[in-house]
């Protein structure tokens, strides 16, 4: 198992909207998928992701409903609001601008 | 995000918190579950599974901790469990509950009873007038003072400024009249306005009609009256059927048009029973040369604005207006000046002179509300420093600085919430008593105390204030970053903190020196009053105000009536001796019969004559108000109509204007006739107990015969005729009202009412003070004590005498109360001054009443330090030592 990295700050919320805007999930589910997707790089604990997931609801970027899961738990669903999506947009032009400033630096030294 | 989406999250957390938190601990329930069924589903036990995916999860408290931050309802919750600290904390110590919230509650309840009396008279508009801004009054000035009375003929002139869109002329008491009634006749208050009144006001009736121009004019006068809603209800129980019907008003018939709506008084505090025309009042009165003559004065007026226009503009062209009058007719004062105010509920100057009065009053309570909260936080930090080791621990475990002080902050609101919400109580008590303390007043005076929504936001305001204020100040200093010490040993800010708490207590005692102070020289300006002879004896005569002319005499049989009622009073079982008098001594007014010439004694700086005062009585009021006539004789029966007019003169009168002791023979003239004088009498005071030796003047009645008159009845001591002297007036003549009902005691006491009202409020806050300083005094001494238990365990140990440690302790609290008393006396020295006007005979620096309050304030010293002297005296060095 690769060694999980230490998450960057601000990413987080950046990662959260990015998973959700796919497809609205629960917390638990959430944890799972970061994990999957990073390849096992990012292991979120959930004393991080919870309270995201509250600022953002309240910044009103993403929406919660309670929902049944395919075991029958019922848990707390979060997708993607309108904002959230047009905020997620916004982000990842500057997060791509900020990686790719930081690649061409990284490559010249 | 909305900054409002952003606010109804927050407030719904605030509210909410408890289903916040509900919801929270299901999800993370619900987390916890799916780990548990996935961790199972790789083949762990349901017991290991739960335990991995808790070890998965983490902290669960912390996390619900950040989570609840991000959701910002940690502010609510946290300020929730703030309050039920707080009221822990106080519940532990009720005493100390109970004093602080009282003290405050008492400054408040004093400040915002204040505030209440000052808005009803000063700061609200008249009820039931339309668009009250645009409202001014208009009264003449005399060399630039006063707001006076003009003549109808001037109030004509000032009515075609075109700044104005319409004037109305107001004769500002209300006169009294008899209404005939089946039970004999019954007094009221009819206002005499001119027929522009109700819609310069823009009043509405309740019921039926104002009356208007048209019933004011030379062509159509009508005797008309319109009825206050007070008087109606009062009189005529609310019933309609009274527009149209007829009145008797002083013998003659008039129409009640209709109904004030509820609340008009008209424009000011007087509150006349009912309204009539200027026409009809001056017909009424047979004195038609009212509207005619520039001499008469006795209007004033109010006007509305014309659109786009100010006050300015209208001042200045009246002004104009006045001065262009001036000029045609140079002799007449009423064109001295003219002022034009915003329309206020006590008109002219009385506006200023109560507004300073309760401003006076409010620095008063102010002080009071600054001592209690003084001694609050005094308090607070003592208590704070009692906590020192708890809050030490606290910021050592990492509570952050801001979040402690939040909760002691806390702590005081709380106290200031409860004091604010007591002190409306006592506000509203101490209002109703001041109302009801209140003299009866010679002109009818309504106004209307309420707790409105101003008076309440003020209360609310300074509640607020006070209870941050009070606990911001020991909460910083007692969560001092310094604190480390405080966890290792008994030392720390300790020393800092006493200084302050000390710095505190000065402080809280100067202000009760300056309100002690002032107490005092209201005190003693009464006692000053109380020992000025008045020149007359006061107590036991009974006191009846009459108007003959109400029951429609004329002047022959108004004479014979007059000596009917002194007659038949003088019998009435208990009563002495009987008289009328046209005015009561210290009754506040005066009248005149015209300039005095004295052959060979001309008046002073070229004036046509002499100014005097006058009263026209009846022979027995010497022997009535007791005052000896020094020489010659007192009138008779026999100085009638027909003999020669003769006069009394008051000592200073004999001296002063005919410049010998005994002017008996002599003669003066008015602008009626040629007198003689035929005695002195003693000097006495007329117009207030503070005056210089006045001019005086007593004529006979049955040679000056006066229809406004008082029936004063010399009784037994302790015995009161009132009933009796009524029945006597209605047994007399049934149409003969009695207007007015009190004792020469009464008013005696009424012209001292502002002094008194101020005595009784400084006096009372000063008590409070006093007692707020002992406490305080107390508080710091015993704290100290305790404190240093441990170097007085020494002190004994090393052969200090019991009685050194007793004075040591002493003298720190004297130290305190002299330092305390100084400064108050300094801020007195400055202060007392602005309150010379209210006093009588006293100068503001009095030494007596500084040096009284010092005495007593440095005795409340003594006396509260000597309980923890007393108790340091008896420290037992071993256990001292032992200690900790």
């Amino acid at each position: 198992m690769p060694k999980s990295a230490p998450l960057l700050n601000g990413t987080l919320d950046l990662i959260v909207l990015q998973m959700l805007r796919a497809e609205p999930t629960n917390g638990y589910d959430l944890t799972l998928r970061i994990q999957a997707v990073s390849r096992d790089v990012l292991q979120i604990n959930a004393g991080s992701l919870y309270p995201a997931l509250y600022r953002l609801e309240e910044r009103g970027l993403i929406r919660a409903a309670w929902k049944e899961t395919d075991t029958g738990r019922r848990a707390k669903v979060y997708s993607l609001t309108a904002g959230g999506r047009k905020h997620l947009s916004e982000q990842r032009a500057t997060w791509e601008r900020f990686a790719g400033a930081i690649a061409a630096i990284l490559k010249r030294a | 995000m909305s900054v409002m989406r952003r606010a109804v999250l927050r407030l719904r957390a605030v509210f909410m918190f408890g289903r916040a938190q509900r919801e929270m601990d299901e999800e993370m329930r619900a987390h916890l579950d799916l780990a548990t069924q996935r961790y199972m589903a790789r083949g762990l036990s349901s017991r290991d599974a739960s335990v991995a995916a808790r070890r998965e999860f983490g902290n669960l408290t912390v996390m619900a901790d950040d989570a609840r931050q991000a959701r910002g309802a940690r502010w609510a919750e946290s300020f929730a469990t703030d309050v039920r600290l707080a009221l822990r904390g106080l519940r532990r110590t009720p005493l100390f509950a109970v004093v602080a919230v009282l003290s405050i509650s008492i400054g408040i309840g004093a400040t915002t009873g204040i505030v209440t009396l000052a808005e009803a008279l000063l700061g609200r508009a008249p009820a039931g007038v339309g668009q009250p801004e645009r409202v001014v009054s208009v009264g003449g000035t005399r060399h630039g003072r006063g707001f006076n009375t003009f003549s109808y003929i001037t109030y004509t002139d000032y009515a075609r400024a075109t700044s104005l869109s319409s004037l109305a002329a107001i004769d500002l008491e209300p006169k009294s009249l008899s209404l005939r009634t089946p039970q004999g006749g019954e007094a009221v208050r009819g206002g005499s306005v001119s027929g522009n009144f109700f819609s310069v006001l823009q009043a509405r009736p309740a019921i039926g009609r104002f009356f208007g121009p048209s019933e004011d004019s030379e062509a159509g006068e009508e005797a008309v009256v319109v009825l206050s809603d007070r008087y109606w209800h009062r009189r005529f129980n609310g019933d309609s059927s009274v527009v149209g019907r007829a009145i008797t008003l002083n013998g003659t018939p008039f129409t009640v048009l209709g109904v004030g709506a509820p609340g008009f008084q008209g424009p000011f505090v007087f509150a006349p029973d009912l309204w009539m025309p200027l026409r009809a009042a001056v017909r009424l009165d047979k004195s038609e040369q009212m509207l005619t003559e520039r001499q008469d004065v006795w209007l004033i007026a109010i006007g509305r604005l014309a659109p786009g226009r100010t006050i300015a503009q209208a001042q200045g062209e009246l002004t104009a207006i006045a001065a262009r009058l001036r000029q045609s007719f140079p002799d007449e004062s009423d064109l001295d000046g003219v002022r034009v105010n915003p329309l206020s509920l006590v008109p002219g100057d009385g506006h200023a002179v109560i507004a300073g009065f309760m401003a006076v009053l409010l620095v008063v309570a102010g002080l009071v509300l600054l001592v209690a909260s003084t001694n609050v936080a005094g308090m607070l930090l003592a208590r704070a420093a009692r906590r020192r080791r708890e809050i030490a621990m606290r910021v050592a475990l990492g509570a952050s600085r801001s979040r402690l002080v939040r909760q002691l902050v806390t702590e005081s609101l709380v106290i200031g919430v409860a004091a604010g919400l007591i002190g409306l109580l006592l506000s509203t008590w101490l209002v109703r008593l001041v109302m009801a303390l209140t003299p009866r007043l010679p002109v009818p005076i309504l106004v209307h105390p309420t707790l409105d929504a101003r008076v309440l936001l003020f209360s609310i305001g300074v509640t607020v204030l006070t209870a941050v204020a009070v606990g911001v100040l020991p909460a910083v200093e007692s969560t001092a970053p310094d604190l480390v010490p405080a966890l290792k040993i008994d030392a720390g800010a300790t020393g800092r903190r006493h200084r302050l708490r000390g710095a505190l207590l000065v402080s809280q005692i100067a202000v009760s020196m300056l309100l002690l102070i002032v107490a005092a020289l209201f005190g003693r300006s009464l006692v000053r009053a109380r020992a000025i002879d008045p020149g007359f004896a006061s107590h036991d005569i009974d006191v009846v105000s009459l108007d003959l002319s109400l029951a429609g005499y004329d002047d022959q049989r108004a004479v014979a009536q007059a000596d009917a009622l002194v007659d038949r009073a003088g019998r009435l079982p208990g009563a002495q001796a009987a008289a009328l008098s046209a005015v009561l001594p210290l009754g506040g007014t005066f009248i005149g019969y015209g300039a005095i010439v004295v052959d060979g004694r001309p008046a002073p700086q070229g004036r046509d004559g002499w100014n005097a005062g006058w009263d026209v009585v009846t022979p027995g009021y010497f022997d009535v108000m007791r005052i000896p006539i020094v020489r010659g004789r007192a009138f008779t029966t026999a100085d009638r109509s027909g003999t020669g007019d003769v006069a009394i003169v008051n000592q200073h009168f004999a001296t002063h204007i005919f410049g010998v002791a005994d002017p008996v023979g002599r003669t003066f003239q008015n602008n009626k006739s040629t007198v003689t004088v035929i005695g002195v009498a003693r000097d006495a005071k007329y117009g207030s107990l503070d005056e210089a030796p006045l001019d005086f003047v007593y004529v006979p009645m049955a040679q000056w015969y006066r229809a406004s008159t008082n029936l004063v009845v010399r009784t037994a001591p302790g015995v009161r005729l009132a009933g009796a002297l009524k029945h006597m007036v209605a047994d007399l003549d049934p149409q003969l009202p009695v207007l007015d009902q009190s004792t020469m005691d009464d008013e005696v006491a009424l012209s001292l009412f502002p002094q008194h009202l101020a005595l009784w409020i400084s006096g009372s806050l000063g008590v409070v003070a006093l007692l707020l300083a002992v406490l305080g005094i107390y508080g710091v001494i015993a704290y100290s004590v305790a404190q240093r238990t441990r170097e007085i365990g020494v002190r004994v140990a090393l052969g200090a005498a019991r009685g050194t440690i007793l004075r040591m302790v002493l003298r720190q609290g004297i130290v305190l109360a002299a330092m305390g008393v100084a400064a108050g006396a300094l801020l007195a020295f400055g202060a007392t001054r602005l309150l010379s006007t209210y006093l009588f005979g006293v100068p503001p620096t009095d030494v007596v009443a500084f040096g009284g309050a010092a005495a007593l304030l440095v005795t409340a010293a003594v006396a509260a330090s000597w309980l923890p002297a007393r108790q340091a005296m008896r420290v037992d060095p071993m256990t001292a030592l032992r200690a900790d």
